[in-house]
């Protein structure tokens, strides 16, 4: 009986003591669930700070790129340590890329820059190695095709710890637009500079072969044998073809301006002619050397109309023709490219020939540069041509070259407005007999003027000055008045200004070696009939004289 | 049997529907597949992206509908506009299909009307269903109502009389819970079930993968609940004991529940194995704290349930190892895998589950290792038979292989 009553009581103490086991395994059970539990709560909210910042990094990463998608900039990120360059924009469309052709490394970075311009970045990877201050310059880098693009860079250190740069993060901005601008103000200024000389120069040469063919002329009058007649002869042609060149500086430095008018015309039918008239050059000449020229145009759907004057226009076009053809030492392809821009209208002329480095596309506007020693060119092709588009309102520029990658000019032509009324200078008629007052501060000058007068069958009287022709101008009556117009004390233009209106019945010329290009509105300002450029010669004076 | 599979991701439906279908069928040569299964986002016009997929395919029938997100053996997205088309070519298998609406009115009733309408077929080996998940879509100030899977699934079965394993799924078109349109053979409709008995030589495989596993192995007796709502666990407010398992009450404003579960066992009480248990998210807290909601509305009062943890990691090597366990299994027994239908729960995808990677992602390289076609989708609730019984289930990926004989 009691090892009954033991055995239910070591029963009862076993069920007790397995009920606590029970009850102590599932406390660790409930612990060990809840720790789990918060364990893996924990790790996820940690993987979902983690899955919201790289969200966030991308969300940056991906405006980031928007941002210097939509700005074009380029943007980078240098690490000095490892010496890895990452860089973010569209920096392959920029240089002519296709996507992805350009590997985004460090030494596909220095292989952009240009050679003359790597010592620049060079001197400054050594200044960010110690530099904390930020770094802005400029360089040079090439695009696909050979031409260049300015890039600025503006670049800012990442500090560590110890305030020392690790890395440094800059931004590239593209100011091509912004240096070519500048470089064109200062080619503007230097041809600008180089204008107001030659027309200095122009003026002088105009005054001393005023002397030289007055007197020529003169002399010409005379009873003189044939030989020494041609001998003047020889020298009068010399001497017009010198005027004729000092007319071409005058040109390029616009106080030369043509007389002759405007028209509307077509500017793709003007390139037509002009490449039919340059066949001989292009086609003939160029093919006895074996070279082929192909001739591509590329015009407007739309029929583009210009004011110009036809002649100008085709001496501008026949000297980019002319030095397009010489260019191209081997066969290729010249092609005029017309259209519309936000200014006027476009004719482009591209070659493919040996193509302008950066010191020849400097001075390509300049007069008497040349690249095909004067035997072949007197370097004023271009500068004239120049002269010939600014006097049209227009533009001249070297759109594009690079050594061997051919050149693209571009001429830029305002629109053509509403067809005006360019009145003609009115021709006078004629005068058996004139009575004439010369003036010019140079005694050469007036004296030649005078026998020239006479050799046309007038009467003249001189002047040495402004105030000595007014004291003329009291006593005498006269038909015309011609008049220097650089004199001291007194112009030509202020002289014809205080006799205004006074002698009516008397017409005033003014004489000027410095160009002719004078409004009509300023002639009437001063009541002024003609405006002639130094030398005048026999013929031009008789027609004045005789219009009296 | 021949599959070829399409995937489309554009904003235009008509186009989605066309080229998902055209790239399907490049892969078949044909453009007279006998059965088509096809998916697309619930933000495209499901009927405009039928008539795309009709364009290339003519007026063969197709079953599916709307979905979150697609998985092919090369796409994964639940972004944007994704589509996706699978073509089959029969051969000597049969099929039947078959619709039936009203599921928002009675989902036993439903469930009756479209086994009549495929009772009369011979033995089938798969049953495929796809019905519309939301009864009353949810609005800003009220959660969805969903329609339950257990009546449908019942109504089934009491009808059908047959063996065939139902797989398939309750469809959802996005995460805000909108109404869903389902694809019933040669028309788009609205809450209805699709289904389509396939029978004939082919082979059914599937695996049931959640991943989530006991989190302290005890057994809670439910108490007092009411529908979709539990109050009590052994007597006590169950939401004191999760209270106490979390340590704080920041579950409270989770909707779902991140990661926690309720568990049924349906297998043996101490032992646990994944595919014997039917998980129930916790879709949140009462608004007077006095209780959850789960769901669906399958459990009753005085059933043993368990806490079941939500992890993500285990999620992922349960997608791996069960993938690769049902794939090596087919081969084992001679047979040739020739399709893979994977039917995920939309809360699986790692936005949801907080997760570095995708888990069907592991599906995909098994699949791929295997060299069998895949189409999967993002689902609300997962249907598939758990220990010879077929049963709606949560947060739980079924792969389902159709495979030939060698």
């Amino acid at each position: 009986m009691s090892a009954k009553i033991n055995l239910e009581k070591e029963l009862k103490q076993r069920c007790t003591e397995l009920e606590k086991q029970v009850k102590y395994y599932k406390n660790i059970a409930q612990q060990t669930g809840q720790k789990r539990l918060r364990e893996v709560e924990m790790l996820n909210n940690f993987i979902a700070e983690r899955k919201k910042s790289e969200k966030a990094l991308r969300d940056n990463e991906q405006r980031f790129r928007l941002i210097a998608q939509s700005t074009n900039d380029i943007f980078y990120e240098w690490d000095i340590e490892s010496n890895t360059l990452q860089w973010f924009g569209n920096i392959d469309s920029t240089l002519g890329y296709k996507t992805g052709e350009i590997k985004h490394t460090f030494e596909n970075w220095l292989r952009l820059i240009h050679p003359d311009d790597r010592h620049l970045l060079e001197d400054t990877f050594l200044l960010h190695k110690e530099s904390i201050k930020p770094v802005e310059y400029s360089y040079r880098v090439r695009c696909k095709d050979g031409s260049i693009r300015y890039w600025n860079d503006n670049s800012s250190p990442v500090l560590d710890q110890e305030g020392k740069s690790n890395k440094w993060v800059g931004g590239i901005s593209d100011i091509t637009e912004r240096k070519e601008a500048e470089e064109a103000l200062i080619q503007a200024q230097r041809l600008g500079a180089i204008g107001e000389l030659a027309s200095g120069i122009a003026h002088d040469f105009n005054n001393s072969l005023q002397g030289i063919l007055g007197n020529i002329e003169l002399a010409l009058l005379k009873d003189i044998s044939p030989e020494v007649r041609d001998y003047l002869e020889t020298v009068k042609k010399s001497s017009l073809e010198a005027a004729s060149r000092i007319s071409q500086l005058q040109r390029f430095s616009g106080k030369g301006k043509s007389q002759t008018s405007y028209k509307q015309m077509s500017l793709n039918g003007i390139i037509d002619d002009m490449v039919a008239q340059t066949r001989p050059l292009w086609k003939d000449e160029s093919e006895k050397l074996g070279i082929t020229i192909e001739i591509e145009k590329n015009y407007a759907a739309k029929e583009l109309t210009v004011d110009a004057n036809a002649e100008d226009l085709r001496f501008v076009l026949y000297n980019l023709i002319k030095n397009s053809v010489q260019s191209m030492r081997k066969s290729g392809k010249l092609t005029f490219k017309t259209g519309e821009t936000e200014t006027g209208i476009y004719v482009t002329v591209t070659d493919t020939g040996t193509g302008m480095d950066e010191e020849i596309r400097a001075r390509v506007l300049q007069p008497f540069f040349t690249t095909k020693g004067f035997e072949q060119g007197k370097g004023l092709g271009m500068s004239t041509s120049y002269a010939i588009v600014k006097e049209h309102g227009g533009d001249i520029h070297v759109k594009q070259t690079a050594l061997d990658k051919g050149t693209s000019i571009e001429i830029i032509l305002p629109y053509s407005r509403k067809k005006e009324n360019r009145p003609e200078d009115d021709f006078p008629g004629y005068k058996n007999s004139a009575k004439v007052l010369w003036v010019d501060d140079e005694e050469v000058i007036r004296d030649m003027g005078k026998a020239l007068v006479k050799a046309l069958g007038h009467s003249a009287d001189v002047a040495a000055s402004g105030e000595e022709a007014l004291r003329l101008l009291l006593n005498n009556q006269y038909d015309l008045m011609i008049t220097d117009v650089g004199m001291p004390n007194m112009s030509g233009w202020q002289l014809a200004e205080k006799i205004k209106g006074n002698y009516p019945e008397m017409k005033v010329a003014v004489v000027t070696g410095w160009g002719t290009d004078v409004s009509k509105e300023e002639k009437e300002k001063y009541g002024v009939c003609y405006v002639l450029g130094k030398p005048i010669d026999m013929g031009q004076l008789e027609y004045i004289v005789a219009g009296v | 049997m021949k599959v070829g599979i399409g995937y489309c991701n554009k904003k235009d439906a008509f186009y989605s529907g066309k080229t998902a279908a055209n790239i399907a069928a490049r892969d078949v040569i044909t453009d007279k597949p006998d059965f088509i299964l096809a998916f697309c986002s619930g933000q495209l016009d499901h009927k405009e992206f039928l008539r795309g997929v009709k364009e290339t395919l003519g007026n063969t029938p197709v079953i599916g509908g709307s979905t979150i997100g697609i998985i092919t053996n090369d796409y994964l997205t639940y972004k944007g506009y994704p589509s996706g088309v699978a073509i089959f070519q029969l051969d000597d298998i049969k099929y039947q299909i078959a619709t039936a609406g009203g599921l928002d009115k009675d989902e036993r009733l439903a469930g009756h009307s479209l086994a009549r309408k495929l009772s009369k077929t011979q033995e089938g080996r798969l049953l495929l269903i796809f019905y519309d998940s939301i009864k009353v879509p949810a609005s800003p100030i009220s959660p969805p109502i969903i329609n339950a899977s257990p009546p449908l699934i019942f109504g089934i079965e009491s009808i059908l009389q047959s063996n065939a394993p139902i797989i398939g799924a309750g469809l959802i078109g996005d995460y805000q819970f909108s109404n869903t349109t389902q694809f019933c053979s040669t028309n788009v409709c609205e809450h209805s079930v699709v289904g389509a008995l396939l029978s004939g030589s082919i082979n059914v495989y599937h695996t049931i993968m959640h991943g989530c596993s006991p989190i302290d192995g005890e057994y809670h007796k439910i108490t007092k609940m009411q529908g979709s709502h539990i109050y009590e666990l052994d007597e006590r407010p169950i939401v004191e004991i999760i209270d106490e398992l979390y340590g704080n009450e920041s579950w409270g404003k989770q909707y779902p529940v991140n990661l926690l579960t309720i568990g049924v066992n349906y297998g043996e009480k101490f032992e646990y194995r994944e595919d014997e248990y039917v998980n129930r998210l916790i879709t949140g807290i009462l608004p007077d704290d006095s209780g959850i909601r789960i769901f669906e509305t399958d459990l009753e009062q005085g059933m043993e349930i368990q806490f079941m943890l939500r992890d993500g990691d285990m999620m992922i090597e349960s997608a791996k190892n069960n993938s690769e366990c049902l794939m090596k299994n087919i081969k084992d027994d001679g047979k040739r895998p020739v399709f893979g239908l994977y039917i995920d729960c939309a809360g699986r995808a790692a936005e949801q589950s907080n997760t570095l990677t995708e888990e069907a992602m592991e599906v995909q390289k098994v699949m791929n290792r295997y060299n069998t076609p895949l189409l999967g989708f993002y689902s609300g609730v997962e249907i598939a038979p758990l220990l010879g019984k077929s049963r709606g289930l949560d947060w739980t990926g079924i792969l389902m292989i159709l495979a030939e004989d060698q």
